[in-house]
Parts: structure tokens; C-alpha cells; sequence
């Protein structure tokens, strides 16, 4: 009877021991984990320990086959090629192909002190996008690597995976470019790579976004490009994303002060480079990272989910000044990435009477406008002038409020409202009325000559009024301010 | 039979201890990471934007104040607020070259390059000798490709500000993408002339000399500088194959 018992134990073993990969749910390769971010890690051999520990973590459960390091060398060596931009991914397809295997494991680590960095992702094998991503921060490899590993003996299943992936076609697509450790002089770089990988582990665990793993990403660029100082190297990573259909691109920098680390972090568009989104997170503690980059990835998901649309804007004529809730777009056309919601926006452009209107963003939505500017009518302002001329007051200060009041948003107003002001002052003897024309007018912030003779006409008001002192201190700010111009000759000459 | 039954038995227990629920991320306490508002730079802020509150301040003093807040954000990294304030500040002093200089430079940073040159084009007019302008709108010319302006800019900051080894560093750069491998090189070395420990440069000399110059030894010697100045360079591994791969050639 025990014979037969340890007979079948004995054949239940072997036939497990001969089963062919397929008959695992999952099979992956696990590439080394990556310890060269920080040299405290890479002298210790601490990505060595953590992939030995990882390997047989995984191994050990029944659902994952595994190919080790030592059987994937060939692998290895020719990514290592693409890393360092020897190869292109169009050459390093068919190795991916000869693995076998759904997917690869991939993991840094880095060490801060006493505290271990660890990240791993699988990633698709044909995509490199993450469709598992866990990170740890502890002070033990083997607890770290124990703590990820329950992840994939409890959450990482094949019905997961199948789920997983099919997700990826329809979300927003990124990948995490470089945080440059903002300060070279401190010579404590390496943090900046270090929240690059945490930052990709992060955004690789959210749902809604698929994220291209960066040792796939970075190879796309140019690694053997010069480097530029106080400025980011125009480089080809847009368009090499674009192509590959990575929308969006992360980057920052990570600056670190005695007593604060601030992390800035941007997203750009890949297929035009425009920035649509930036912000700003702050820690005072390198613990503070991993938790960082949870919330940085939580609102780049809503933003690029929930937060952002586009408005495609043209006029009639071009090159317009587009205004967005009172910060500059540039000039027309323009296609801009904007938050959802309502947003004022001015269109402007001297001759032309000034667009004003508020549209409304929906979030993944373009909004298209195309606005033909109105010509402002000079022939009013020319009759205002004539009036002048020919030294009707009333008549001229009266045509000059009728332009502004239609006008009002156009520069030839600036014009208006100096000359209404002269009259005022010089002709009518209304200096009150003078006194309030001139200060509307500085506080448009026109044109530098035209505010300056604001100021000379605030001044002269003031001084009839008979508030000399405030006079004084006018002529004196103007001079100071604007002196170069014909207004603070002027007032320098003044002898009162 | 035992034996199987023990077996049986401890690896059950195995598998019950697996399952249960782990934390994985070791606890890390709000206080830890959490802003520090006593921190040296964000004290500062929050007395100048206090300071504002005095209902007595000049056109004048508002805009030193907002160009000390803006210059402080700059510092951080804050570029939203940089910008902001530094609006501000040129609302009450239209003519203030500091805070123009500010708003160029945070628009480089926002990616917007042609409002960027504006600004800084006004603040170079406004004070013609100061250098960080000049850099910075270099720069700007840069990021739009405008190689012939961005020189001519990094050769005027050279000109007011002979220590400026940036500027010669960019200018190495620009005249590698020029394709004038003898103006890059000397301008990289002017660089690390200036600075002796200025990584980023010898990594340019070791490209030039890897890529245009065809001087291998001379490559291994910069990239080593390199490695030597920037020992935890996220560029480290690659620059290390580098090395590697010519040292087999």
C-alpha cells in the first residue's frame, strides 16, 4: 500500500517536473535588476542579490515560468547595445522574439543611505508596456524583495494579465523622461534617475494609463548627443515617441536644498512638444519619495483622464494675441492643451476691435474656434481729433469717451484716453476729471511712451489740484522710471 | 507514511503563513516627508508676500518685492508661481530689467520660447551689460533652433562675464551641431578651463573626440574626467560602455 502511495507521488513528481512552460499561466524572462543608479548600490552587487532572491521568489510559484539571466545572455548583451545606443528597437525585435516567454521582468535599485530603492515591472514583451509594477522602500533587500513577490504570488494572475492588457490600447499612453538633478555642483546627483524609475514603477500600477517602461524609452533617444548647461538639449525624444505612439512625455528636476527637496515635475505632448501641464510637489525627506511619486502619478492620471482638453484656435487675419485668463498663448493659430472648464479668451490685435468671449473645455475633446477680428473704425477716432483741431472741447472729449466706451480693449484707446486727458487738462481746466482720464490710463498698462505721458499728464492734474507734494513724487517716479523717454525730459525741466 | 503526513502537513502551514496579508511599504509617518513651511526658502516667500500686505508700498516697492518672490520660486523650481510674480512685478515697473530677465528665463522653462525671447530681448535693452539676459536669451534662441542668434548671445555673455563656462560649454555644442569640431573644442576646453571639475563638458570633449575627431585616447581620457567629477551620474553605465567598447577597438 505505501508502495503505491509513493508510486504515484513519485510519477505526480515527474510529470511535473517535464511539464512544458505552456502549461504555466505566465512565462517571463528576468532581466538583472539595475543597480548602477547610485554607486553605493552598484559596489555592493545589492541588483545582483535582489534578482537572485527575485528569481527564486518567483520560480517558487507554480503559475510563472521563468527563464533566469544565465539562459537569456545572448538577450542580454544585444539590450545592453540598445541601452547605450549602438542598435535601434527595429533591430532588437527579433531577440525580443527568440525569448519565448509573454513578458519580461525588469527592476532597479538604487540606496540612499541606509534605505534600498527597489522597482520591478513586467512589462509585454513586444511593447514594453508595464502591465505589473511594484516598488518598496526598505532597509533589508530581502524584505523588499519578499514584500514584492507577495504581490505576484496574490494579484499577479494570467486572468490579471489578460485584463491588464487590455487595457493598454485604449488609455492615455506615457513614459517618464529624465528628472535632472537640477544642481550639479552639489555633486549628489543620482536622485533624479532614482525618482525617474520610482516615478515609472508608480505610474505603471495605475489602471487608467499605460505606461512604457523607460530602459525601453530612453534607448529611443540619442544617449551620445552633446549636452547643453542651464538649458534641456534639443533632442529627438518627441518625435521618437510620437512615432511609437507614446503621447506623453514626463520630465522635471529634482532640487535639493538643506532643509527641502523640491521635486517639478512637466508633461508634454509629444506629437507638437507642448507643455500641458506642470506642478510642483515638496518633501523634506528622501523617505518622502516613493510617496511622492504615488501623488504626482495620481494627478498626472487625472490630468491626462480627466483634466484636459484642446481648444484650436484661428483668426482672421493671423498672428493675433491670444490671451487665456489673462496669461499670454502666443499668437494665432494655435492648437493648446487646457484644463476643462471655463476660460476667458481674448484675441486681440491693433486695428482691430478685441475678442472677448468664455469657452468651455471638456476634457478629451478639441474645441475648435475660428474668429474673424473687426477692423476698429479710425474714421471716429480721426473725427475725436479733428474736433480737437479745430478747438470744440466738449465735442472732442465726448467723441473721444464714445470710441473708448465701444473700443475699449483696443490700444487705439490708450490714444483716446491720453487725448481726452489733454483736452481735459489744458483746454476744459477739469482737473479732477483730467486727474482720474490719466490714472485709467496708466492703470491699462499701455505702451511705455504712452504711460509715461500718462504720468507727466497725472502729474500736471495733481499740480493744479494743488497737491504739489503728490506732483512731486509723480515726476520723480516717472523720471526714474522711464527715463529715457520725451515725458521725463520734460519733467526734469519742470520748475515748480 | 509518517514522513509524507509531515511533509503534508508543514507545507499546508507553509502556504497558510503566504497567503496572509502583507504591508508592503514600510510606514513612513506625514511628518517625515510632508512640506516643511521652516524651511530656509519657503520662510523667505512667505515674509515677502507678508510684506505686501503694507497698503503704503510704492509702484516701486511692489515690484522689488514681487521680483524677490519671483527670484525665489525661480530658485525652487516653481515656474507657475516664477511667472506669475514675475508679471507682477512688471505691471508696477514696466521697466525693471531684473524682473523681465525673471519672466524670460521661467518661460524657457514653460517651453514658451517666443514669449520668452521677448521678454529677455527687453531686458537686454534695458540693461545691455547684464550677462545672466544674455545667457538666457541664447538659450531661448536655442530651444528654437536659431543656432547664429544663440551664439551671437553666448559670445556677448562671454564678452561681460569671461567666467561664464556654460556659455562656453553651449557654444561648444552649438559649433559641434555647426560642424566646426575646432571651434567646439575649444570652447569645451575654455569651459573646463574656467571650471576644472565641470562634468558635463568633459563629457562633450570625450563625444567630440569619440564621434567628429576620430581621437580615441583623447575620448577615454575626457569620459574618464567625466566619470571621475560625476561618480553618481545616471550617464555613468553608458558612458562606462563607451569607454569599454573603444578601449576593444
Amino acid at each position: 500500500m505505501y508502495r503505491k502511495i509513493l508510486s504515484v507521488i513519485i510519477i505526480l513528481c515527474s510529470v511535473a517536473a517535464f511539464a512544458s512552460a505552456d502549461d504555466k499561466e505566465i512565462s517571463t524572462a528576468i532581466l538583472p535588476i539595475d543597480d548602477s543608479i547610485t554607486s553605493t548600490g552598484e559596489i555592493e552587487k545589492a541588483g545582483s542579490t535582489a534578482t537572485a532572491l527575485l528569481e527564486d521568489a518567483i520560480s517558487a510559484n507554480s503559475r510563472f515560468f521563468v527563464r533566469k539571466s544565465d539562459a537569456i545572455s545572448e538577450f542580454l548583451k544585444r539590450l545592453e547595445l540598445l541601452q547605450a545606443g549602438i542598435i535601434d528597437d527595429k533591430e532588437f525585435k527579433d531577440d525580443s522574439d527568440k525569448l519565448k516567454v509573454n513578458c519580461l521582468t525588469v527592476g532597479t535599485l538604487s540606496k540612499f543611505e541606509s534605505l534600498y530603492e527597489i522597482d520591478i515591472r513586467t512589462v509585454n514583451i513586444d511593447t514594453w508596456k508595464i502591465v505589473h509594477s511594484q516598488g518598496c522602500s526598505r532597509q533589508n533587500i530581502g524584505k523588499a524583495v519578499e514584500d514584492i513577490a507577495w504581490y505576484y504570488d496574490n494579484k499577479f494572475t494570467k486572468q490579471y494579465l489578460t485584463e491588464r492588457e487590455s487595457t493598454l490600447i485604449d488609455n492615455p499612453t506615457v513614459s517618464v523622461f529624465i528628472f535632472e538633478d537640477y544642481d550639479t555642483k552639489t555633486q549628489r546627483p543620482g536622485y533624479g534617475e532614482a525618482f525617474s524609475e520610482i516615478l515609472n514603477s508608480q505610474l505603471g500600477s495605475f489602471m487608467l494609463l499605460t505606461t512604457v517602461e523607460r530602459k525601453f524609452s530612453k534607448s529611443l533617444i540619442d544617449e551620445k548627443a552633446f549636452q547643453m548647461t542651464g538649458v534641456t538639449t534639443n533632442d529627438d525624444s518627441n518625435n521618437n515617441f510620437s512615432i511609437r505612439d507614446i503621447q506623453y512625455k514626463i520630465s522635471g528636476d529634482v532640487r535639493i536644498f538643506d532643509d527641502l527637496i523640491c521635486i517639478n515635475y512637466k508633461v508634454f505632448n509629444t506629437a507638437d512638444g507642448r507643455l500641458i501641464y506642470m506642478n510642483s510637489n515638496e518633501i523634506n525627506s528622501m523617505k518622502g519619495l516613493r510617496k511622492t511619486a504615488w501623488e504626482i502619478s495620481s494627478t498626472i492620471e487625472d490630468v491626462l483622464k480627466n483634466r484636459i482638453g484642446t481648444l484650436e484656435i484661428k483668426t482672421k487675419p493671423e498672428n493675433a494675441i491670444i490671451t487665456i485668463n489673462s496669461a499670454p498663448f502666443g499668437n494665432s493659430p494655435q492648437t493648446l492643451s487646457l484644463a476643462k472648464g471655463q476660460h476667458l479668451l481674448r484675441v486681440s490685435m491693433e486695428g482691430y476691435r478685441t475678442h472677448t468671449e468664455t469657452i468651455t473645455i471638456e476634457p478629451q475633446k478639441i474645441l475648435s474656434r475660428t474668429i474673424t477680428l473687426e477692423p476698429v473704425k479710425t474714421l471716429q477716432l480721426e473725427n475725436a481729433y479733428s474736433f480737437e483741431k479745430k478747438g470744440k472741447w466738449d465735442e472732442a472729449v465726448n467723441a473721444y469717451k464714445e470710441f473708448i466706451d465701444q473700443y475699449y480693449d483696443s490700444t487705439e484707446s490708450n490714444f483716446a484716453l491720453y487725448r481726452q486727458g489733454h483736452v481735459q487738462l489744458m483746454y476744459l481746466k477739469q482737473y479732477d476729471r483730467a486727474l482720474q482720464t490719466f490714472q485709467t490710463l496708466v492703470s491699462r498698462y499701455p505702451e511705455t511712451m504712452i504711460r509715461a505721458e500718462g504720468y507727466i499728464g497725472i502729474a500736471k492734474a495733481q499740480k493744479k489740484l494743488g497737491n504739489d507734494a503728490e506732483a512731486k513724487k509723480t515726476l520723480d517716479y516717472l523720471i526714474e522710471n522711464y527715463g529715457e523717454t520725451n515725458a521725463a525730459a520734460e519733467a526734469r525741466k519742470v520748475s515748480w | 507514511m509518517k514522513c509524507i503526513l509531515n511533509i503534508f502537513f508543514i507545507s499546508a502551514l507553509l502556504i497558510q503563513c503566504s497567503s496572509e496579508k502583507k504591508e508592503p511599504l514600510e510606514n513612513t509617518s506625514e511628518e517625515e516627508y510632508k512640506i516643511t513651511k521652516n524651511a530656509r526658502i519657503n520662510t523667505e516667500l512667505k515674509e515677502q508676500r507678508d510684506s505686501l500686505e503694507n497698503a503704503d508700498l510704492t509702484d516701486v516697492q511692489r515690484a522689488e518685492i514681487y521680483t524677490s518672490i519671483s527670484e525665489l520660486n525661480s530658485e525652487k523650481g516653481n515656474v507657475t508661481e516664477a511667472i506669475k510674480s514675475a508679471q507682477e512685478a512688471i505691471k508696477f515697473q514696466p521697466n525693471q530689467y531684473s524682473s523681465r530677465f525673471l519672466l524670460g528665463k521661467s518661460l524657457i522653462e514653460a517651453a514658451r520660447y517666443d514669449e520668452a525671447i521677448a521678454q529677455l530681448e527687453q531686458s537686454g535693452s534695458l540693461y545691455e551689460k547684464y550677462a545672466p539676459a544674455h545667457f538666457e536669451l541664447a538659450n531661448a534662441y536655442y530651444k528654437k533652433y536659431r543656432y547664429k542668434d544663440a551664439l551671437k548671445e553666448y559670445q556677448i555673455t562671454t564678452q561681460l562675464d569671461k567666467g561664464h563656462y556654460e556659455a562656453y560649454n553651449n557654444m561648444g555644442v552649438l559649433y559641434s551641431l555647426m560642424k566646426k569640431p575646432a571651434l567646439a573644442e575649444k570652447n569645451f576646453r575654455q569651459s573646463v578651463k574656467i571650471k576644472p571639475d565641470f562634468a558635463p563638458a568633459y563629457r562633450n570633449l570625450g563625444l567630440l573626440y569619440d564621434l567628429k575627431l576620430k581621437k580615441p585616447k583623447l575620448a577615454i581620457l575626457n569620459y574618464e574626467k567625466y566619470l571621475e567629477y560625476m561618480p553618481n551620474s545616471p550617464q555613468r553605465k553608458n558612458v562606462m560602455y563607451w569607454i569599454k567598447t573603444l578601449k576593444e577597438n
